[in-house]
């Protein structure tokens, strides 16, 4: 119950500024449409001529821009001490697992509707096609989700300033997302960097990504790199619930 | 609103080295107010967040109706609707949007939660504010917000962490008739203050607290007559010393300073024994007691207490207190 009012309060503060969830598709929008002809070329390069470059852009735009969501998550706690409101959420007797549910509820949520917009943007406009299972590509983009908004929990849990945050958004998102083969396939990364790929998140993504759109894979192809993403975010979840200390000062912009 | 109020028994908080609160026991009847006065630093904050649940003693108990808050998950912190010294609101979100999240979170449904919401803002002079963004609300009104947030689950204890400070006056005014109203209405109410003017007028019961310590405890009334007594100022022409002061009176160059325990009877006292010397007299004036003088009396004496903040020498002394 009371998680549910901290959702939908979460909606009337996202309702008042929606600014930064339009930016959380409209951007990845912009970047696919722009890199989709080169992306087309460096699949050629592996060996996948006539595919589109959708194929590779969508997934890897969708694998840069969904761990924004991790600023999404962070920043949704916190806010709560920059207005200082966070002693008042405690004082009214949520629970953390109560506040965490309803934190995290809304931006899982919109990074749902940022896979589907994008998805649904690069098979009408980009050439997109998913020549395997979609089940499996849902399997994936919830993986990837649940993962997202757990390492939010945890940078939110761990993390003493906002700034900390934003950088480890922005490290997460760019460089991360760019070793994981977001931006370019990992084949055409430098040769030193690409047994380095599988360090990161976005990797794992966008193997399963492409498992399903390039190789036509169903659920028995991205058993692996769901079953780490899962692992991760049950590990992160984990440690989010024990670094977590509802009386630990955050600093902000307060 | 029912229960058994606020119980602190023994509640000892310290930050590393530094003792904050130290044994402290206080009660809270329901319908009671008890404003908790004390010098910066006294340990008035940490003993709300104490009291509300929000830290934990490091020694003692605190029973909120009946229960710890700190119990239940959490939960029953609830139990108190506490003000923070700091305006906490959401800038963004409207005073309606502000006032019935925090009354959902506590567990009422929307319908119920926006009823409350309109509810409480009406004697907090939110009424015409409630589409307003919080964010574009003066610090007066603010002020107001904050203090109805506390209020709009209609908790059987109320912690209000000097509710007023920086308030204008009409605000000043809404909150104190709120706060009347709320312990009226059954509520264990703990207010924190510096403005001593609002102890009188709330008719609280005081705790006053210094150094982590309370050191004295009672209604006004009572502190006033076991810590300050009248006093009858006088000014004279020419030297004070050469005339026929009651005995025990205070002399400082055309200046008498004279303490008795009835103020209606210190000018006739003082007129008697001045006999033909009174047309002497430039300016009299008696000061009644007041929590003021009790409370400068108190802190001021332990102020001068070994390991305190040292005296000054030649400080006047305060009227009114007892010396």
């Amino acid at each position: 119950m009371s998680a549910a009012a901290v959702m939908r309060n979460e909606g009337r503060i996202l309702r008042r500024d929606p600014v930064p969830a339009i930016v959380l598709v409209a951007m990845p929008i912009v970047l696919m449409t722009l890199l989709a002809p080169a992306l087309a070329l460096a699949l050629a390069a592996e060996g996948r001529s006539g595919t589109s470059g959708g194929d590779q852009a969508v997934p890897g735009m969708i694998s840069v821009f969904t761990f924004f969501g991790v600023a999404f998550v962070g920043f949704a706690l916190f806010r709560e001490h920059g207005w200082r409101t966070w002693p008042r959420l405690r004082a009214v007797g949520l629970t953390p697992r109560q506040l965490l549910a309803g934190k995290v509820a809304l931006p899982a949520a919109m990074l749902v509707a940022q896979h589907v917009v994008l998805f649904a943007y690069g098979t009408a406009f980009l050439d997109l096609t998913v020549t395997g299972s979609w089940a499996a590509l849902v399997l994936v983009s919830l993986a990837l989700i649940a993962m997202v908004v757990a390492l939010g929990l945890l940078a939110a849990a761990a993390l003493q300033t906002i700034q900390q945050l934003n950088a480890v958004t922005n490290l997460g998102a760019m460089v991360l997302g760019g070793l994981g083969g977001g931006f370019v396939p990992v084949s055409t990364l430098p040769g030193w960097v690409q047994p380095l790929a599988p360090a990161s998140p976005a990797y794992w993504a966008m193997r399963g990504y492409r498992a399903v759109i390039l190789d036509g894979g169903g659920p028995a192809e991205v058993a692996l790199p769901v079953g780490i993403m899962v692992a991760v975010a049950v590990v992160a979840a984990a440690l989010a619930v024990v670094a977590l200390r509802d009386d630990a000062p955050k600093r902000t912009w307060g | 609103m029912t229960g058994t109020g606020l119980e602190l028994t023994g509640v000892t908080k310290a930050y590393g080295a530094r003792t904050a609160v130290d044994g402290v026991d206080l009660a809270v009847a329901p319908g009671h107010v008890l404003a908790l006065l004390g010098p910066n630093g006294a340990g008035k904050t940490t003993l709300v967040g104490v009291g509300s649940g929000q830290l934990a003693p490091d020694a003692g108990s605190v029973r909120v109706a009946g229960t710890d808050p700190r119990g239940n998950g959490g939960a029953d912190r609830r139990l108190v609707g506490v003000a923070p010294q700091d305006i906490g609101v959401y800038p963004v979100l409207s005073v309606l949007d502000n006032l019935r999240f925090f009354a959902e979170a506590t567990g009422r449904s929307v319908a119920d939660a926006r009823r409350r919401a309109v509810e409480v803002a009406g004697p907090l002079l939110l009424a015409d504010l409630l589409d307003r963004r919080a964010g574009q609300l003066s610090g007066g009104q603010q002020r107001r917000l904050h203090a109805a947030i506390a209020l709009v689950h209609q908790p059987p204890v109320v912690m209000l962490d000097e509710p007023t400070a920086g308030a204008d006056p009409q605000t000043r005014a809404a909150l104190l008739d709120v706060v009347h109203a709320v312990a009226a209405e059954g509520a264990a109410v703990l207010y924190t203050t510096h403005y001593l003017p609002e102890v009188e007028a709330l008719d609280a019961d005081v705790a006053l607290l210094e150094a982590g310590r309370i050191i004295a405890t009672g209604s006004v009334a009572e502190l006033v007559a076991r810590h300050a007594e009248p006093v009858l100022l006088a000014e004279v022409a020419g030297p004070a010393a050469d005339l026929p002061w009651p005995v025990g009176t205070i002399i400082g160059g055309s200046t008498a300073r004279v303490a008795g325990p009835d103020p209606d009877r210190l000018l006739p006292d003082v007129l008697d024994r001045l006999g033909p010397h009174r047309d002497r007299l430039t300016r009299v004036e008696v000061v009644r007691p007041s929590l003021e003088a009790v409370y400068l009396a108190l802190t001021g004496r332990r102020d001068a207490e070994p390991g305190g903040v040292a005296a000054t020498p030649d400080a006047e002394p305060v009227p009114g207190a007892r010396s």
